[in-house]
């Protein structure tokens, strides 16, 4: 039967059965592709969220060291005298003046400033001992939250004592620092040996096809160079996994051996002994209670020593250390030590921007829509207008930013020719403001309000328009009493996605001057400022580890500032559509 | 009084009905109307009278709503509309540039094809034209005037518990009611009505074809219909257009009995095309 052949019914068409089961199996299939789309997208959402939340968890929460005070005087120099002091006295007063000035990098460098506040409008009596609650530093935060170095404990009741050996069962700390050379060996097996084996043996290659290129030797003869010296260190390590004792320094693990008030540090570890240098004198002399730790990180390669760790955990023992809600974080400005530093100088700045963007961009934009959807004859000149703005809203917000530093802040100078003299056109507001900012956003959400509130303007049905005018409206009339409330929930939606754009946007802000670093409060919108991704933006480039939780802290309270405004606009949305 | 040859004196439809001789309610002189160049109505001559109902048919395409918009000038807000030619209401010009179409649509309502109340309430669609212009000076008055306007329109009885629930919850022939409630509403002189039935169901079409027919008494109505029974059910004068073309007009009578023309007769014995 052929299947054109009209004479068929369409049910028993051969051809046509084939069809419809091609074309069901495309809707199915085109189904399973929206679902991976989506699929994929709500897992990419949540992995960023879990991760940041992960990363960002830290920040919320800060040590503090309690110190009993024996102050001198109540001028902050005097107040970190005594709080250097009370440290470097639970590190039993060392006299090397390096370890003394290890000891007081354990508290923040800005921790007598709260204090002496309060001791000054309060009055104190200086011959008592004065308790405070200090923060640490942000590396001794680090290793408290165990962020700086895995550290392994183990029970070491009931050792032995013979001068610098100590005899107890080592084997569990010896396990942990073999295991350690194990990945390192791996590590420099893949991540360099490997490698350098490659680039060696593609010179060779090259060389061997170009036997005169002296070039290539050199570079070659360096490479076989690089292959001996990583070898050597490999078999080194290597050497090390299987040894029966092995020399500990700032390239290996260290062990730490506690006792009673005492500490001690390996110098060498075997399965039943260390030998050990004492850290803190006062070892336990009934040896019964005896702990061995393993700081996985080499000395080398953390910045807490071994000295402040045990400091730390001489602290920890005394229950002087407590872990706190960081309100530094919601309360403070920006500030160049981490334990201090807040986001609120960059909230209160994003504010004052978003407030300057929405009184110019929401209102500006609402009638530039209005006019061109409502009454603007439809010729070239509208047609010419709609275009660019269309255009506007592709253009780089770097380049507002560099429009804006140039308008706004520095002005265009112009020379008038065959005078002495130039013509200055804009310009004369400062740098890093929040009401340049404004503008500069506005500028850039101009585009997205207007393109919004015309699409929902257009989406009015003409009748309503064509009823109104009919009853004798005016076009006034019309538009404010019919077309714009129906048109409402979308400009509210537009304008809501503009300035959450604005909000997020950090390279205008740059441009126009807010890089500089401002650790105060501003004072109003010609004050200069930072804004939150500007601060992000700052932190994220910060070197201390500390400002990586801190960023993604600051994150999340930018990601919570638009989900309050977005659920703004859904809130505002549905009492206008009701 | 009827100085134009195409028109022969208007007759009355049914015996009885309406006065023999009609005052002349809106003068169309010479009217054409072209979208971009496109001639879409060209020189029409028409006479309407008052307190009547005026039927225009005719094919689609030929010109009947475009008309029907000259007389409130809502091709004003077509962009790319051009209109010349006469028109007078009252013998008052409202073509002219200085006659404002806001004032001229307060004197002349118009219902569309597809029910359009506004998406607010019962009460605020009938009360929004005297709120407009300012016809009620106190709460009380605009009741006043949108009970009698609903009562006038015969939904009074139906929406009377329900004035603040939205005006588009109701059924089309309702809103279509609701949108004739909300034109008389400003006691316009002529209300125009763009197939306001099209969209209806029989018994809703019945139940505004009776109210047309009460509105007559104080209205001068002008309706454009694709129901050629409608048209003979309802109007006293007919205008049968073809091609942007007035064909002709007389009274439904004449039309539907003793057609003059050719077209008008193949139209409306369905042989046309």
């Amino acid at each position: 039967m052929q299947a054109s052949d009209l004479s068929t019914p369409i049910s028993q068409n051969p051809a046509f059965l084939k069809r419809m089961k091609q074309r069901s199996r495309a809707d199915q299939r085109f189904r399973y592709y929206g679902l991976l789309a989506i699929f994929i997208a709500l897992a990419l959402l949540v992995t960023l969220l879990v991760s940041i939340t992960f990363e960002a968890r830290s920040a919320f929460t800060r040590h503090e060291v309690s110190l009993d005070l024996q102050l001198t005087d109540t001028d902050s120099r005097s107040v970190y005298r005594s709080i250097r002091g009370a440290v470097q006295n639970m590190a039993g007063d060392p006299a090397d003046r390096d370890v003394r000035i290890e000891m007081s990098q354990l508290v923040s460098r800005l921790a007598a400033g709260g204090i002496t506040e309060a001791l000054q409008t309060s009055g104190v009596d200086l011959s008592a001992t004065y308790p405070v609650r200090v923060p640490v530093s942000d590396e001794a935060d680090r290793y408290l939250k165990g962020l700086a170095t895995p550290v392994h404990r183990f029970d070491g009741r009931g050792y032995d004592q013979a001068g610098a050996r100590i005899e107890s069962d080592f084997s569990g700390a010896m396990q942990v620092i073999q295991r350690w050379h194990r990945e390192q060996v791996s590590i420099i097996r893949h991540r360099e040996f490997e490698p350098a084996l490659r680039m060696r043996d593609g010179l060779a290659r090259q060389a061997e096809a170009a036997p005169g290129d002296r070039q290539l030797a050199m570079r070659l003869a360096g490479a076989e160079h690089r292959v001996e010296l990583i070898e050597a260190r490999l078999s080194d390590f290597e050497a090390r996994i299987n040894a029966e004792r092995l020399v500990l320094d700032e390239f290996t693990p260290s062990v730490l051996f506690r006792s009673g008030e005492g500490w001690m540090k390996a110098i060498s570890i075997s399965g039943g002994m260390i030998e050990a240098e004492p850290v803190i004198s006062g070892l336990d002399p009934d040896r019964q209670r005896g702990e061995i730790l393993v700081i996985e990180q080499p000395e080398s390669q953390r910045s807490i020593a071994d000295a402040q760790i045990v400091v730390l955990e001489r602290f920890q023992t005394a229950g002087r250390i407590s872990s706190h809600f960081n309100g530094a974080l919601f309360s403070n400005a920006d500030s160049s030590d981490a334990e201090f530093a807040g986001v609120l100088s960059g909230l209160v700045g994003s504010i004052m921007i978003i407030l300057v963007t929405m009184g110019l961009a929401v209102p500006v934009g609402i009638a530039a829509a209005v006019y061109l959807e409502e009454f603007a004859p439809r010729n070239r000149w509208t047609s010419f207008v709609q275009v660019n703005i269309n255009n506007l809203a592709a253009i780089p917000s770097i380049v507002f930013g560099l429009l804006g530093a140039a308008i706004f802040v520095n002005g265009v100078i112009i020379p008038i020719p065959f005078v002495d003299g130039v013509f200055r056109l804009g310009g004369g507001l400062g740098r890093g403001w929040p009401l340049v900012g404004g503008i500069v956003l506005a500028l850039m959400t101009l585009p997205t309000i207007i393109i919004a509130s015309r699409a929902a303007l257009g989406a009015v049905p003409g009748s309503v328009r064509q009823a109104a005018l009919a009853m004798g409206a005016t076009r006034l009339q019309t538009v404010n009493h019919h077309v714009l409330p129906m048109a409402a929930p979308g400009i509210l939606t537009g304008s809501i996605i503009g300035l959450a754009q604005a909000i997020g946007e950090t390279a205008p802000l740059l441009l126009i001057g807010m890089v500089a670093f401002v650790a105060e409060m501003p004072q109003g919108a010609t004050d200069r400022a930072t804004a939150l991704p500007v601060l992000i933006f700052q932190w994220s480039t910060r070197a201390e580890r500390a400002w990586e939780p801190m960023t993604s802290a600051a994150i999340i309270i930018l990601l919570l500032v638009m989900l309050v405004l977005n659920g703004l606009a859904v809130l505002m949305r549905l009492r206008y559509e009701k | 009084m009827m100085s134009d040859p195409i028109l022969p004196s208007a007759a009355p439809a049914h015996a009885g009905a309406a006065p023999q001789e009609q005052a002349v309610k809106v003068r169309v002189r010479d009217v054409t109307v072209s979208y971009d160049g496109a001639m879409a109505i060209d020189s029409v001559n028409i006479d309407i009278p008052d307190k009547s109902v005026m039927a225009i048919i005719g094919p689609s395409g030929c010109g009947k709503s475009t008309f029907l918009r000259c007389l409130n000038r809502m091709n004003d807000t077509i962009s790319g509309c051009s209109v010349t030619g006469d028109i007078r209401i009252d013998e008052e010009d409202v073509t002219a540039r200085n006659v404002n179409p806001v004032m001229l649509r307060a004197r002349v309502g118009m219902v569309f094809q597809e029910p359009n109340p506004f998406p607010k309430t019962v009460f605020e669609n009938v009360a929004y034209g005297p709120k407009i212009h300012g016809l009620a000076a106190t709460r009380a008055e605009l009741e006043d005037i949108v009970e009698t306007s609903l009562r006038r329109a015969g939904l009074w009885d139906e929406v009377k518990d329900g004035l603040h629930k939205p005006g588009t919850s109701l059924s089309g022939g309702q809103q279509q009611r609701l949108v004739i409630a909300r034109a008389i509403a400003i006691n316009p002189e002529i209300i125009l009505m763009d197939e306001p039935c099209s969209a209806l169901d029989p018994i809703a079409t019945a139940r505004i074809e009776e109210l047309i027919d009460e509105l007559r008494q104080n209205y001068c109505i002008v309706i454009v219909t694709h129901s050629m029974s409608q048209a003979a059910r309802i109007s006293q004068n007919t205008a049968f257009f073809d091609r942007g073309k007035l064909i002709e007009t007389g009274t439904t009578e004449q039309i539907f009995t003793n057609p003059r023309d050719r077209r008008t007769h193949d139209y409306i014995t369905g042989r046309y095309g």
